[in-house]
């Protein structure tokens, strides 16, 4: 159900912007926020910005680099859906963006152009703020990603370092 | 290919002075440790699972790598079967006790591991999950 209306709303996203899908994080920024089923959350934690920029090198390739298969079966039907999650993070002295794609190896067919890597579907970036803390913005499907957005939001503030299940997506 | 082998399961069962504690504390999800034999071209060689529904303590051989593979299953009648699993190289020094503390809560899953030594020194270990060296953090 929770993949059904993330595609859906992949599927709107996509119509939203027309015959293009974001091929880069920069694309992504600009052109997801306002896009059906997609939200955009900032929040400021009370963690120095190195410090959650080391949790997102840390736990992100961890975490995030997976595959997933996904087997439904009916009396009429069998499907199999691979997908495959890119984690991306970069940081510079002013941010620390972690970039998730999903590429679908078996089972979807793409209807626009994919970047390497596979369609973005996350990206968090965090600043540092005076006083030894750091905003994050992050930018996600507003449903199907529940647990890959709380994942990321604690580890920006370090209260729970856990992976999220990346079969519930 | 692993969970594959593990899916014909057979109850851990080693010789010698328990080493290491299982803690778990989960939600909503059912786990399970599977042991792996691991030699030095890191080939594997499965010897046993234990159910994680309460801790448990067992005895893994010392000064040899051995793969453990935690796996968590949230299948359930509306959501189908679903499955994941981590895998950490552990190769146990004689003397010292270890200690997994395995967590699953509302999609969120860790798992943290801790060294002690013999005189009781606490160290928390990254585990890595492919053939290599067990790293200590820090001391408690």
């Amino acid at each position: 159900m929770q993949r059904s209306i993330y595609l859906l709303s992949a599927c709107a996203l996509l119509g939203a912007c027309a015959t293009h899908a974001p091929q880069t994080a920069d694309e992504f920024r600009k052109e997801a926020p306002g896009a059906f089923l997609m939200k955009k959350e900032t929040m400021e934690v009370a963690r120095p910005f190195r410090d959650v920029a080391e949790t997102f090198r840390k736990r992100a390739p961890e975490c995030l680099r997976v595959a997933v298969r996904t087997t439904s079966s009916t009396s009429t039907s069998y499907q199999v859906i691979d997908a495959e999650y890119k984690p991306t993070v970069i940081v510079t002295k002013e941010r620390a963006e972690l970039h998730l794609q999903r590429k679908y190896t078996k089972g979807v067919i793409n209807v626009y152009a994919e970047p390497e890597g596979g369609h973005y579907i996350l990206v968090a970036d965090a600043y540092p703020l005076p006083g030894n803390k750091t905003r994050l913005d992050l930018i996600a499907p507003s449903k199907g990603l529940d647990a890959v957005v709380r994942a990321v939001k604690n580890w920006a503030t370090g209260e729970n370092v856990g992976c999220p299940d990346m079969t519930k997506n | 290919m692993l969970l594959a082998a593990c899916s014909g399961t057979t109850p851990y069962r080693q010789e010698g002075e328990k080493n290491l504690e299982v803690r778990p504390a989960l939600s909503g999800v059912r786990a399970s440790l599977h042991i792996h034999q691991l030699d030095a071209q890191c080939n594997t060689h499965y010897e046993g699972s234990l159910t994680l529904d309460r801790p448990v303590e067992l005895a893994l051989p010392t000064e040899r790598s051995s793969l453990l593979i935690v796996g968590f299953d949230t299948s359930s009648f509306f959501g189908g079967a679903r499955s994941t699993a981590r895998r950490y190289v552990l190769k146990p020094r004689a003397g010292y006790r270890y200690r997994l503390e395995v967590r699953y809560k509302d999609d969120i899953y860790d798992v943290a591991a801790v060294e002690l030594s013999p005189n009781g020194r606490a160290r928390a270990l990254e585990l890595d999950g492919e053939c290599g060296a067990i790293v200590p953090q820090r001391d408690r």
